[in-house]
């Protein structure tokens, strides 16, 4: 039986997940895990018997990482889960960049009398360009770049995509008409649209600057629904005002960009969904139920996706421990010593934490976990079976 | 030489077809051809010497169709040509009813101070939703239907389609993965959104009412880009009052709409792009052009589509006529009586009217053919060649 917490509401379609063998209590500090969107946890007192915290989303700076790290929680989020609804937003910036549809739809608002035959009169100034036959560029195939690049295409665009660092699921994902480039170059000087799908760390800062605002065709749509500052916007105020840039889509509207005519301002909608909030809730659920139940990780920020799949034999221990020398030494040593036969083994690290998986031939006794829990470096060990 | 007035500026890239035998004149009455945007022209008489009106679109009640039909002008339109301008506008609907960004937008551009802390506070309140898994409803498989139900589905959506009069075209180009329904009862209850393309005519005014909105499920989201008198005004009103129909999306904006809250007035830009306008003017002087230089008619609204392609024969003789009985036959007896040798002949009806197109191998004497053929339930005649 394992208890849970959640501190904010989350999507019954994730907590119905829950079998019979979870029950949701409200006492945080009785609770084997924890479900949290936005609610600020840096305060909270951390229980020992906390195992892991599950955060319905992507950002998880309202949560104590560090601490949980070295109290051997893990801390998982749901990336991807609103991939979807990022998609669909950036293919609706994609559509209102091309078309001035939102101040048409402004400028009907402000009508007030014959309004067909003034509409019919006064139209002429919203029209647009259609995307078919234009080259969009699409910046970072990740999950979401990947999303955009297809949708796009089968909508008839021509599309360029650009990712050094592409991962093989994403390769497999793209559809084969889009043409993948290895320079940077070749996407800013031949799309007629472009969308930014990176994520924003030190060396993406100011990404789109000067040089490559520079490059671009003239009256080029720029899509920015990954951070702010990827985009010098300094740079791009300058290239908006010389018409080298037509418009700037962007979900995070601010004081240099909200006022500006050719800037299309969306207030962060990208996950904004009542589907992207389900899907994360699922996600964190069924994250956090593989954890408790089978010791696997997919998506921790403080610990390494480590997955064994259903224990088959007779015990499972997970071991969370420091990423020093000689640990997986140690742990075996022990386990050889208590005569206890190792069938599988998995060990995978991340940054300064470890995780090791042990699937054992004979159910493992008290004693034996005890010894493991005294070895230095050594943060966490539970009989998981 | 033929003679063309442009009623509306009509597109560079259509004008510019026209070879050194035609020639552009001012006063609508000298004209053979009329080449026409929206300008209304119930009130011009459309005599001779006017043989055909091009409408570089596709609606045609500004134009009088009855009236050109008895006196043998051949009206034209360019169906299709607007056609992926409408589907982008339909998919911008679409993505625009599941998520308020055009709202969302509007609000975020009078935000001036702590711009990017109040949208995080606020932003909530356009959080909406997704496309994908949604089931649309596509009534009216023409070609704007069939690509917006294909773009749909590329997008992750269960569509349905439904079309009681659907061509081969159109059955040919719809994707295998839209299901197909015969039965707008069985239809209606499926879909969360609705999109209609069909034309305006008396038997589909007022076809989606309250018996329709009845059946259909509630919060459903529905999209008008076709006419507005196929929607009944005051049911869809109630229907939006008791929360029956969630946004309707309408490109017909009027007093009642304007301000309604869940309606979304975009001022008639469907088919305002400078690529559809390009298109349409293309496809207009292209028919226009073909059949005044060689009788064949393709896309007219009032006459059947007829072509034999270019006159290799001595002659050629366009004959406008009624569909009525034994016409042919006295068409052919005449000339027959006349020593002239038809060679091929096509002929065609739809509904009241009828083309019979002759290629003939003797000279024909035109005054005497066209007084012979004086006869009841013919409406023009032309020596083409």
């Amino acid at each position: 039986m394992y208890t849970i917490t959640a501190l904010n509401k989350i999507a019954s379609k994730g907590i119905s997940l829950f079998s019979d063998q979870y029950a949701m209590i409200d006492d945080a500090n009785q609770a084997d895990a924890i479900l949290v969107r936005s609610q600020d946890m840096h305060e909270m007192a951390l229980s020992p018997c906390l195992l892991a915290i599950a955060r319905a989303g992507a950002g998880v700076n309202n949560i104590p990482v560090d601490r949980c790290s070295s109290f051997g929680i893990v801390v998982f989020n749901t990336p991807g889960a609103n991939a979807n609804a990022v998609k669909e937003i950036a293919l609706a910036g994609l559509l209102l960049s091309s078309r001035d549809i939102v101040s048409g739809v402004t400028w009907a608002k402000s009508l007030t009398e014959d309004i067909p035959q003034t509409v019919e009169k006064g139209k002429s100034k919203f029209s647009g360009s259609e995307i078919k036959g234009k080259t969009l560029g699409v910046i970072g195939l990740g999950a979401i770049g990947v999303m955009v690049a297809n949708a796009a295409s089968s909508l008839g665009m021509k599309v360029i995509g650009y990712d050094p660092f592409i991962s093989v699921k994403a390769a497999l994902e793209l559809s084969r008409k889009i043409n993948l480039t290895e320079t940077l170059d070749i996407l800013l000087s031949s799309s007629d649209y472009i969308t930014l799908h990176i994520p924003y760390m030190n060396e993406t800062k100011n990404f789109i600057s000067g040089t490559e605002l520079f490059m671009m065709k003239d009256g080029v749509c720029l899509l920015n629904f990954s951070r702010d500052a990827i985009v010098n916007e300094q740079d791009l105020i300058k290239a908006l005002d010389s018409g080298k840039v037509h418009r700037y889509v962007t979900d995070f509207p601010n004081g240099r960009v909200t006022g500006h005519a050719k800037v299309i301002c969306i207030p962060h909608l990208g996950a904004s969904t009542e589907e992207s909030e389900e899907n994360c809730a699922v996600m964190a659920v069924e994250e956090l139920m593989d954890y408790l139940e089978n010791g696997n990780i997919t998506n921790s920020v403080n610990y390494p996706n480590c997955s064994m799949g259903l224990c088959c034999t007779a015990g499972r221990i997970s071991v969370l421990h420091k990423n020093i020398p000689s640990m997986i030494g140690q742990i075996t040593s022990l386990m050889a010593e208590k005569s206890i036969n190792i069938s599988d083994m998995t060990n995978r690290s991340k940054g300064e934490y470890q995780y090791t998986l042990l699937d054992v031939d004979f159910p493992v006794n008290q004693e034996a976990l005890d010894a493991l829990r005294s070895i230095n470096g050594i943060i966490l060990v539970r009989a998981v079976k | 030489m033929f003679k063309i007035t442009a009623l509306n500026k009509i597109s560079q890239k259509g004008m510019e077809k026209f070879t050194d035998q035609y020639h552009l004149v001012e006063d609508a009455d000298e004209a053979e051809g009329i080449l026409v945007r929206s300008q209304d022209m119930n009130a011009m008489a459309c005599l001779p010497p006017l043989l055909a009106v091009a409408r570089a679109g596709a609606g045609v009640n500004t134009i009088p169709v009855e009236k050109c039909s008895n006196q043998g002008v051949v009206v034209f339109n360019t169906p299709g040509a607007n056609a992926n301008a409408v589907k982008e506008l339909v998919l911008t609907g679409l993505l625009l009813s599941a998520r308020d960004v055009a709202g969302a937008i509007a609000w975020t551009k009078t935000l001036t101070a702590d711009v990017a802390k109040i949208v995080e506070k606020q932003k909530s309140r356009f959080a909406g939703h997704e496309i994908k898994g949604k089931t649309l409803g596509v009534i009216g498989l023409g070609a704007i239907g069939v690509m917006v139900a294909n773009a749909a589905s590329n997008l992750g959506m269960p569509v349905i389609g439904y079309d009681p009069y659907m061509s081969l075209q159109s059955a040919h180009e719809l994707s295998n993965s839209v299901r197909f329904c015969e039965n707008l009862e069985i239809f209606l209850p499926q879909c969360d959104y609705i999109t209609i393309h069909i034309p305006f005519m008396e038997a589909t005014k007022g076809l989606i009412g309250k018996e329709q909105f009845d059946l259909m499920k509630n919060g459903v989201c529905i999209l008008n880009f076709s006419r507005d008198q196929i929607v009944e005004e005051d049911d869809i009103l109630a229907a939006l009052k008791v929360g029956k129909v969630r946004q309707y999306v309408t490109d017909f904006p009027n007093e009642k709409f304007i301000h309604q809250a869940g309606i979304l007035c975009i001022p008639h830009l469907g088919a305002s792009t400078k690529e559809s306008e390009e298109n349409c003017a293309v496809m207009a002087v292209e028919q226009l052009m073909d059949y005044l230089e060689n009788g064949n008619i393709k896309n007219s609204v009032n006459f059947p589509d007829c072509r034999m392609g270019i006159c290799s024969a001595r002659g050629r003789i366009g004959v406008l006529h009624k569909n009525i009985p034994a016409m042919l036959g006295k068409i052919t007896g005449i000339m027959a009586d006349m020593n002239i040798n038809i060679s091929d002949l096509n002929n065609r009806s739809k509904g009241e009217y009828a083309y019979t197109l002759l290629d003939v191998d003797s000279w024909v004497d035109a005054e005497a053919l066209k007084k012979a053929l004086s006869v009841e339930g013919i409406i023009a005649i032309r020596i083409i060649k």
